[in-house]
Parts: C-alpha cells; sequence; structure tokens
C-alpha cells in the first residue's frame, strides 16, 4: 500500500487536486496517512502532527488541539466518510479516506484550511479524490503487470527462439556447441558445459564446453552421482549453488546434464534462472534425442549401403577398389559445385551403390572378354535403371534414385537410359559419370588391363563436353590433382 | 564506437531496441517478437536490428529461416549502452 501511497503523491491528478483546491481553501498543508494514529504519542510521529504544529500559536493548546484533529480522524475511519474539523480558532482542516474496492489504504489529510467547507463542496472534493485513485490504482496495476508479467512473456518468447535456433540442425556436434552458446546468452553466465550420459559406464561423457574468459576447458568425465553435474543426473533434478547451476537433460529418461558456472554480472544464480534453464533443458533434450536418433538412422542407412556394396565388391567383376579415394573426391568436388552437405552425403552414398543394378545382369555379361552383342549392350544398358528401381524401395535412400538411373548420360545427349542433354542431367548424375568412368578406368577388368591414373585423367579430359560436363572435368582435375588424391589412390591401388 | 552509437540511438526506434535489450540482457528473440515489444514495424525494426548489429551493441544468429537477435557479453560495449540509456 506504500508504492500506491508514493504513486498517489505523484500522480498528476493528485497534483490537480492540490492546484485547484489549494487556491480555494488557502493553499493548506496536505499530508497523506497510511493509517490513522493511536493516541497523541502516535500522532506526533505524524508529518500531519508537524503541519498542526505550525499553524498553532503557543504550545499550550497543542496538545488539546490535537486530540481534536485525532476524533475527526477516527470518526472519518469507523465511517469511511469525509470529516471536517476545526482546530486553534479559526483554522480548519479535513480528513479523507483514500477507497481502493472494499479497502482504505490511506488517509488525505489536510490542515491550515482558512474556511470550512460546504458540504456540496465537500462532495465535489470527494469525487475529485476518487476519480484520481480510480486514475491511480489503473496505472498502479498497469505496472504490477509490467513488472511481473512482462519479464516472464520476454522470458517465454526467448524460449521459443531458441527452442527454433536449436531444433534447425540434426548434427549433434553443432547442436551441442549451439546449445551451450544458446544457453550461455540466456543465463548470462561465463561458461557451460554439457555432459551426455554413457549408460554402459555409468558416467558422464564431456561434449562440449564453452568458458568465455578464455579459459582452458578440462574435459572431464565425471561419474554419476558426483559433483554437481553427476548429482543433477543422479536425482533428475536441478543442483544450484551460488556460482553454478547444473539442469538434468530429460527426455523420458535423463541423456545428459549442462551445468552453467559463474554469472557475467557477478551474481548468484537465482530460483528465475533455474526455472528458465528447466525449460531450456526440456527443448535441448528433445532437440538431443533427435539428433542421436538421426545419427543412428544414419548409420544404419550407411552400414545398409556398406553392405550392398560389399556384395557387388565380391561379385566377379567387382569393382570400387579404391572407394576411399571415390568418396574423397567427391567430398572435394561437391562444395566446388556448391552442393550442400546432405547433397554431398547422398552423392557418396550413390557412389557406392551406382551399379547395384548389375547384380541383375547375366554375369556371363559382365565377365565377357570379346565385344557385346547388341542383345547384351541392351541388357547392360538396363543396369541403371534396374538399380534404381531396386533403391526407391528404400526409402532413405530416394534421393539417390535420380543420380543412379542417369550416371551413364553423356553430356552431349548420346548416353542411356534416357539420352539427357547438358544441364538436363542431375547434377550429381554429372558428377558421378566423370568420378565413375575415372575409377571403372583406373581397375582392372575382365576385358581390359587398368589404365595409370595420368592416362585415365587424360581420357576423362579428352571427353569433357563430349561425354562429361566440362565444368565437372575442371573441378575433378584439380581435386585429382591433389597430393593426398594421389598418395590414398596409390595405396587403395597397390602404389600404380 | 560511442559517437556512433549515439547517432543510431538519435533513431527513436533503435533506442527502444536497445533500451529493452539493456532491461532484458538475456533474451534472445526473433524480428517479430522484438517488433511486439517495442510495437515498432517488423522491416524498420529489421532494420535498426542490423544496424545494431554491425554497430556490435546486439549479436545475429541465423539458423535457416530463424534469425535470433541478442545482446553484447562485451563489458566494455555494455558499459557504453549503460552509459547512454542510463544518462540517455
Amino acid at each position: 500500500m506504500k508504492r500506491l501511497i508514493t504513486k498517489l503523491k505523484k500522480s498528476l491528478g493528485f497534483q490537480r487536486e492540490k492546484t485547484v483546491f489549494g487556491k480555494y481553501l488557502g493553499n493548506p498543508s496536505w499530508v497523506v496517512l497510511s493509517r490513522i494514529p493511536d493516541g497523541y504519542e502516535d500522532f506526533k510521529k505524524t508529518d500531519l502532527f508537524e503541519c498542526v504544529k505550525r499553524s498553532i500559536k503557543g504550545k499550550g493548546s497543542l496538545k488539546k488541539e490535537s486530540m481534536k484533529i485525532l476524533k475527526a480522524l477516527d470518526s472519518s475511519s469507523k465511517n469511511k466518510t469525509l470529516e471536517c474539523f476545526a482546530y486553534s480558532g479559526k483554522k480548519y482542516g479535513l480528513c479523507c479516506p483514500l477507497v481502493s474496492g472494499d479497502k482504505v489504504f490511506g488517509y488525505l489529510t489536510l490542515c491550515g484550511m482558512k474556511k470550512t467547507m460546504s458540504e456540496e463542496r465537500s462532495k465535489i472534493f470527494r469525487a475529485f479524490t476518487e476519480a484520481v485513485i480510480r486514475e491511480t490504482v489503473k496505472e498502479f496495476e498497469i505496472e504490477d503487470i509490467n513488472r511481473t508479467v512482462r519479464p516472464r512473456a520476454v522470458a517465454l518468447s526467448t524460449v521459443h527462439t531458441v527452442h527454433r535456433l536449436m531444433s534447425s540442425t540434426l548434427d549433434l556436434d553443432e547442436l551441442l556447441t549451439r546449445v551451450a552458446r544458446l544457453t550461455l546468452q540466456v543465463l548470462r553466465a561465463n561458461r557451460c558445459s554439457i555432459k551426455l550420459v554413457d549408460k554402459n559406464r555409468k558416467v558422464l561423457i564431456p561434449r562440449t564446453t564453452i568458458d568465455l574468459r578464455d579459459e582452458k576447458a578440462k574435459l572431464k568425465k565425471v561419474q554419476i552421482g558426483k559433483y554437481a553435474p553427476g548429482k543433477a543426473v543422479k536425482k533428475g533434478v536441478p543442483v544450484r549453488s551460488k556460482n553454478y547451476l547444473a539442469v538434468p537433460l530429460i527426455d523420458e529418461d535423463v541423456v545428459g546434464v549442462i551445468t552453467l558456472y559463474d554469472k557475467l554480472d557477478g551474481s548468484e544464480f537465482s530460483q528465475f534462472d533455474e526455472e528458465i534453464m528447466k525449460t531450456l533443458a526440456e527443448q535441448a533434450a528433445i532437440a538431443i534425442k533427435n539428433a542421436q536418433l538421426f545419427k543412428e538412422q544414419q548409420e544404419l542407412t550407411l552400414s545398409s549401403i556398406k553392405c550392398i556394396a560389399q556384395l557387388l565388391r565380391n561379385r566377379p567383376h567387382g569393382t570400387h577398389k579404391a572407394e576411399g579415394s571415390f568418396l574423397k573426391l567427391i567430398s572435394l568436388i561437391g562444395p566446388k559445385m556448391n552442393m550442400n552437405e546432405s547433397e554431398i552425403r547422398m552423392l557418396q552414398y550413390a557412389a557406392m551403390l551406382h551399379d547395384a543394378g548389375q547384380m541383375s545382369i547375366p554375369e556371363k555379361v559382365l565377365t565377357k572378354k570379346g565385344g557385346l552383342t547388341g542383345k547384351e549392350y541392351d541388357i547392360l544398358k538396363s543396369h541403371p535403371m534396374k538399380g534404381a528401381t531396386i533403391l526407391s524401395k528404400f526409402k532413405p535412400l530416394k534421393p539417390i534414385v535420380p543420380i543412379m538411373m542417369h550416371h551413364h548420360e553423356n553430356y552431349d545427349g548420346t548416353g542411356y537410359p534416357k539420352g539427357l542433354k547438358g544441364k538436363e542431367i542431375p547434377l550429381s548424375a554429372r558428377i558421378l559419370a566423370v568420378v565413375g568412368d575415372f575409377e571403372a578406368m583406373i581397375t582392372e577388368k575382365p576385358y581390359r588391363k587398368a589404365l595409370s591414373i595420368f592416362a585415365a585423367v587424360k581420357e576423362v579430359k579428352k571427353n569433357a563436353g563430349i561425354q562429361f560436363d566440362p565444368k565437372v572435368v575442371d573441378v575433378f582435375c584439380e581435386a585429382v590433382g591433389r597430393k593426398d588424391v594421389i598418395k590414398l589412390l596409390k595405396k587403395e591401388l597397390g602404389n600404380k | 564506437m560511442k559517437g556512433k552509437l549515439k547517432e543510431a540511438l538519435r533513431k527513436k526506434l533503435a533506442k527502444d531496441i536497445l533500451v529493452f535489450f539493456y532491461e532484458n540482457p538475456f533474451s534472445i528473440d526473433s524480428v517479430g517478437g522484438i517488433s511486439a515489444w517495442v510495437n515498432g514495424d517488423r522491416k524498420e525494426v529489421q532494420l535498426a536490428l542490423d544496424e545494431l548489429v554491425d554497430l556490435g551493441v546486439l549479436e545475429r544468429d541465423s539458423m535457416g529461416t530463424t534469425k535470433g537477435f541478442s545482446y553484447t557479453r562485451d563489458e566494455k560495449v555494455m558499459r557504453i549502452v549503460k552509459d547512454l540509456v542510463v544518462k540517455g
């Protein structure tokens, strides 16, 4: 109520009331009391007493006059009415209860008035005062909402934005770094560490630590149950102290813990920090679980691809001798052709499986040493389509189907199966055409000997603009000329 | 830096945004969110935010279509902002 009285005294309405009535009443003193004084001794402690003292000549009558005023104040309090009073001869005053709803939150008193107030003017005064109170209470309530609700609304909006920023990546390492960085920003702390649970060994493995003070982060494993992070994981609840806050990451079960250390401004971690952190940790746990599941799914896909690739290698005509170099070349060419990470990954999958369709080609056709008959060549040409059909059944590999289908198209339109030309051929298929053919050339086949790396590159260059996209050939030549690539190729091919 | 910032803060919108982050230093919010807090036009808020990022007072986090803006953690810059916001 003290805040409401302070606000009332500062309000524009109250100042206006003082101006309007002050002039008419002979500029009295205005005092707001939070309660009615309990007897003379208590009254002596009020500002109103000081005003009365100043307006009374001769101290002898001070107590007597004060008692008169106190009687009027008591009556005003009891009846909740405006009471006028006279004291010290021709001095006047009044007491008006300040009412909001059913509650009286103070008393507006005037002393040193030169005349009393008529009943009619008293009514006007009371109505004016009530209007000022209504206005002040409304402002007070809005301020209160702003003070209590706004920070929470801002925090909620922050959590929402952070959630959007977190959930836009499925790469676990990138996600954890981002969670740590965003958490440091929201909690205004100096250090954030994220540890994930390793259930087999019952320990917490440090995954990310960011320290804004450039302090070297010590990445230590922590036993579950020990220190703040370990305790938070074991109990499944936040552990808070003056300078640290550890919050478990829970999504069905505990997946890890985020620990924050030392606030930027040196203050202690508060209950509000803990609440915000709990909400952030819930969002982070879901994002981490999603990233972990995505990683597992990727590993499963890769294992399946490796399995099929192994089956292909085990066939009598099997190639892919230089698989490592093959994938390395793609990882170098992809970014230069403005492909994103996911497109490059899909191209690498396609590279490992690009001849999967040959599984359905009779072995005698694949291993034939002489030239193929027209019919046999038609059978061989069907392998991209067959490969695409087989792999289209495997949902995660859907994006590689067009690559598989078109990797034997020629840039000038003379390839198969569709005879596509130039940029009609998907970019990934144009890249695979170059890298795949290069790989086929440097690998020994039943019907011919392997070419040297140098001769194969020369052959690729010769076919730029005919069989291959010239731009891809340029980027390929740059990549294949790198020392590390040559070294890897020689190693995989047995130092040819 | 102080001079450039003082110049930028002549615009009411930039000042409102900075006051918002000064009062809520923990906040990370999108253009839409900040527009709501300062009661400003989204496009104008976007421009003001970009200017404040260039001045090093705010940081930008981008991920796909999501952009989050937050207050600097540079104590030197924070002191300059305090000076400008509190003293006007």
